[in-house]
Formats: C-alpha cells, sequence, structure tokens
C-alpha cells in the first residue's frame, strides 16, 4: 500500500511518469500491431492472385502502372480485344487462361460510392473462384453479384448500377486487400451491365460490343514451363502487357518494407526518447523525497527495503501507465482502422482477437520493465544516501 | 480543488472546441456528389458542429462561473449535450455505409471518441465536485 499512496500524493510528477510509460506501450503496440497488419495483409494478397502472369491493355499499363491498376483497386475500366485471350492460350507452355472484365459504377444518390465491380468467367476461372466459393459455392445468375467485407448493400440485399436492380447473393470474407471494396459478378452480368451504361449514355467501348473486349487475362503456367519466355512472348502480342504476379508482389512488398522500417525507426526513437525522460523525471522525483526516505532509514527501514520500495513505485506507474495505454491504442486502431488502411495504400489486414490481446499483454509488460530498468538506477543511488547528512541538511 | 477544477473545465472547453473546429476541417463529412446533392454525413457534420457551438459556449460558461449550483448544472448538461454529439453520426443522422468514405473512417470515430471524452470528463468532474462540497 505504501507504494501506491506515496504515487498518489504526488499527482503531477505521477502523470508526467503515466504519460511517457503510455507513450513506449503505445508505439509498442500500434507499432506492432501495424507491421503484423501489413504481413498478413500481403500474404493475403498473395493467396488472392492465384495466377503466374496477368495480362492487360498495354497503354494503361504504361500510364497506370501495373501494381496500381491490379492491387490499388481505384473502381476503373480499360479493355482489350478479346481475340488476345485465344492467342494466349495458343502459346506453349501456358496451362490456364481466364479473362476478367472491369466496370466502375457510378456514385450516384445518397450514401454510395463508386465501387469497382469485377467480371469473371465461371467456367475458366482460377484465381476468384477458390476464395469466392468460400463464402459462396451456386451458380451466379443474371445480374447476381458477391460483394467484398466492406461494401454494404441496399434493403432487401439489393444494389443499383446504372440504373439496373442487381441481387446480392454473399459478402465475401475479409482480405485485407482492395478486393474487400469491390463487387464480382459474372462475366455474363458485367457485359448486361456495359450496356446498361450504354443505354445511360455512358460509352466505354469504341464498338459498342461487351462481346468484344476483355479487361485483363490471368495466365497460369505449366509446372515445367518457364514463365519469363511466356511473359516475353504475350508482350509481343500487340496491344498486350503482361507482368508477374510474383514480381508485383515484390513491389508490394518492398514498399511494405520501407514502411515498416519508418514504423520500428518510429518505435525506437519514441522508446530511447520516453526512457530517457523517465529516467531523469523519477531520479527527479525520487531526489525530491531524500528527506522522506533518510526518515524511513531512522525508522528502521533497511536499505534494501527502501530500494524495493523505489522500484515498486516504478513498477505500479509504468504498469498503469502501460495498460492505459494499450487501451487507448486499442480504441484508436480499431475506430480508424478504415482510415489507418486507406492513409498506408497498401494491403492490411488487422490481427485477429487473440493475437491483438497477446501483443496488449506483452506491450505492458515491456513497458513495465522498461520503466523499472530506467528506475533501478535512483533506486539503487537512493538506498546508499547517508542519512545522517541529509538529515543534518534538511536542518 | 481550485486547480483541478481548473484543469477539468479547461479540458471541456478544448476538447469542445476541437470537436467544433475538427469537424469542419479536419475528420469532415463527404464532399458534394456529382450530381450536385449533398449525402446524409454532411448533415451529420452540420449537426456536430451546431452541437460543438452549443458545447463550446457552455464549457466556456462552466469555467467563468464561481458558484457551485451553477457548475452543476453546466457539468451535467455538458455530460447530455456530449453524449447527443456521441449519438449524432450514425445513430441519429445516417452517414455513408461504405467503410472507405472519410465519414465513416474519420468523421464518425472523431467525433465519437471526443464527445465520450468529453461525456466521462463532465462525470468525472461532478463526482468529485459532489465530494468536495460534502467534505466543504
Amino acid at each position: 500500500m505504501l507504494p501506491l499512496r506515496n504515487i498518489v500524493k504526488a499527482p503531477a510528477s505521477t502523470a508526467v511518469l503515466v504519460v511517457l510509460s503510455m507513450l513506449i506501450c503505445m508505439s509498442m503496440f500500434a507499432g506492432s500491431v501495424l507491421v503484423l497488419g501489413m504481413n498478413r495483409g500481403l500474404k493475403s494478397l498473395g493467396e488472392r492472385l492465384g495466377a503466374d502472369i496477368i495480362a492487360v491493355p498495354e497503354d494503361l499499363a504504361e500510364k497506370e502502372g501495373l501494381e496500381s491498376i491490379i492491387l490499388d483497386g481505384t473502381p476503373g475500366y480499360f479493355y482489350m480485344d478479346s481475340e488476345v485471350l485465344e492467342k494466349i492460350r495458343k502459346i506453349d507452355g501456358v496451362e490456364a487462361v481466364s479473362e476478367q472484365y472491369f466496370l466502375a459504377s457510378l456514385s450516384e444518390g445518397c450514401c454510395s460510392a463508386a465501387v469497382q465491380l469485377i467480371g469473371f468467367n465461371e467456367k475458366t476461372d482460377f484465381t476468384v473462384t477458390p476464395w469466392v466459393s468460400e463464402s459462396y459455392s451456386d451458380k451466379l445468375d443474371k445480374f447476381d453479384v458477391l460483394v467484398g467485407a466492406n461494401v454494404v448493400p441496399e434493403s432487401g440485399n439489393k444494389l443499383r448500377f446504372y440504373d439496373q436492380q442487381c441481387n446480392v447473393c454473399a459478402k465475401l470474407a475479409p482480405t485485407g486487400t482492395e478486393f474487400d471494396n469491390a463487387v464480382f459478378a459474372s462475366a455474363e452480368t458485367i457485359k448486361a451491365l456495359m450496356k446498361c451504361a450504354e443505354n445511360k449514355g455512358i460509352s466505354l467501348i469504341a464498338d459498342g460490343d461487351p462481346d468484344s473486349v476483355v479487361s485483363s487475362v490471368y495466365i497460369r503456367v505449366a509446372k515445367n514451363a518457364d514463365i519469363e519466355n511466356i511473359r516475353f512472348a504475350i508482350n509481343k502480342i500487340e496491344g498486350v502487357k503482361a507482368v508477374k504476379a510474383k514480381s508485383m508482389l515484390t513491389g508490394v512488398a518492398e514498399s511494405m518494407n520501407v514502411v515498416s522500417a519508418m514504423v520500428k525507426a518510429v518505435v525506437i526513437a519514441i522508446w530511447i526518447f520516453c526512457m530517457v525522460v523517465i529516467a531523469i523525471g523519477f531520479a527527479l522525483f525520487v531526489n525530491g523525497r531524500k528527506k522522506e526516505f533518510a526518515v524511513l532509514r531512522v525508522m528502521g527501514m533497511s536499505r534494501m527495503k527502501i530500494a524495493k520500495l523505489v522500484m515498486c513505485e516504478a513498477l505500479c506507474i509504468n504498469l498503469f501507465g502501460g495498460v492505459l495505454g494499450a487501451l487507448i491504442s486499442v480504441i484508436l486502431l480499431y475506430s480508424f482502422k478504415y482510415l489507418i488502411v486507406n492513409g498506408i495504400g497498401l494491403p492490411y489486414f488487422m490481427p485477429g482477437f487473440p493475437v491483438m490481446l497477446m501483443i496488449m499483454i506483452l506491450s505492458v509488460l515491456v513497458s513495465a520493465v522498461l520503466g523499472g530498468v530506467t528506475a533501478f538506477y535512483s533506486a539503487y543511488k537512493i538506498a546508499r544516501v547517508d542519512t545522517g547528512i541529509i538529515l543534518r541538511e534538511a536542518g | 480543488m481550485k486547480k483541478r477544477q481548473f484543469i477539468f473545465d479547461l479540458f471541456m472547453l478544448l476538447l469542445s472546441i476541437f470537436l467544433t473546429v475538427g469537424v469542419l476541417f479536419l475528420f469532415h463529412a463527404c464532399g458534394q456528389h456529382e450530381d450536385g446533392k449533398f449525402a446524409a454525413c454532411h448533415w451529420a457534420e452540420r449537426t456536430v458542429f451546431g452541437v460543438g457551438i452549443v458545447l463550446s459556449f457552455i464549457t466556456f460558461f462552466n469555467m467563468l462561473s464561481k458558484n457551485y449550483s451553477e457548475k452543476v448544472a453546466f457539468s451535467t448538461s455538458i455530460g447530455f449535450i456530449s453524449l447527443l454529439a456521441f449519438a449524432t453520426p450514425g445513430i441519429l443522422i445516417d452517414i455513408c455505409k461504405m467503410p472507405s468514405m472519410i465519414c465513416v473512417s474519420a468523421m464518425r470515430p472523431a467525433v465519437m471518441i471526443i464527445s465520450m471524452l468529453i461525456f466521462v470528463v463532465s462525470i468525472v468532474n461532478r463526482l468529485f465536485m459532489a465530494k468536495e462540497h460534502k467534505e466543504a
């Protein structure tokens, strides 16, 4: 009880030390969750891509960059001649080919935003179907759609695109990628929606025939085939740009490493700053109570007990600060998770509750121990102080 | 007591001003649609701004007041009005549905956290005031 009473007696000093300890815990907790979330996002993205090579229109790839087209998820549409599909299929070493159709919805009416509509060929698809089937395994009829985890259907599980009402059959599990903001449908539905857009006066395709175009082609290479050679062969086709999915992931991983390194640097800087300030603050806090400790010594308290008392006070302050910091971090990370995801601009998949709890306990313990370490010198010094000198100085 | 009271009053005033100014410039709602219409979140933002102004005035007068009964009344009304601000985006007035929208990702959590903080401070302040008044 004595350490707690001593802490409560000096609210201003305690508050400053608690805030610093809180910062240590917050930086460790938030930093760990961010880095872990990004790693999970990258893993999830790798699992979702599912193709060896991705081909898109050449002019678009040069203008926007393939990564931003496929990964950024900014609603848009782009098309190339559907004959490309057959040309790619005929290349030696190509095991499977499947096309996708991209269409952006309009942001119309109240409370709606433009979303990316992705159409896939149910017969040939090998990229979307494996993970879509976890949520929905039936056949998609015309104007049936599947929505990403962040897309909210209107009342009655309906969504309206270009004045055409679509049935929402299922909501897909969160992936931490931009697929969470997309709407998936069969190729037939997307082609019908393209026609609806044309009817509204929005010209998407030059010749107006949705059957003559595809947006992207996903290619799976045979086991013993050379991916680089196939990519080279696809790039020879006029108006097509192909890229290895792996190299795209490497690009994302590189950006992620930069962000991770920055997060780690900020966390370490906060740690060093807080530990130095806590050490100084605690030394001042203990020094200002020299008389009190001298009186305790006169009353018969051993040096070891005084050191223990100081260490106990430090532990209480840092433990309280740590718990407070972890709680604030959880509230902020959960409340602003979408803002964080949008801000990072990289795949981000927040860890689940058990992992979060583990990180939370670890952060609190580390901040408490670090606080204890910084108080060690003060405890050692005050325990060795000469009682007589202090009491004489005090008069 | 005076020092504690001053810190609590100042904290509530600063939070109220932050809520009022922040909802306009920092954690605002979605902008105008291409068709010229505003989403419902825009009106939620306006309402929070209005509630924020009222809160700022009450917390300011609460700071100036020295009378115990007046301070009790101010503190209680601050608590209730902060709850009103808390409930405005998403509960009393609809906001957008997509989590990627700025009103969902920034405005609602920010308004909720700040107004809940004002509410908690006003309750704690009220409890301290009652205790100190009893002791006096």
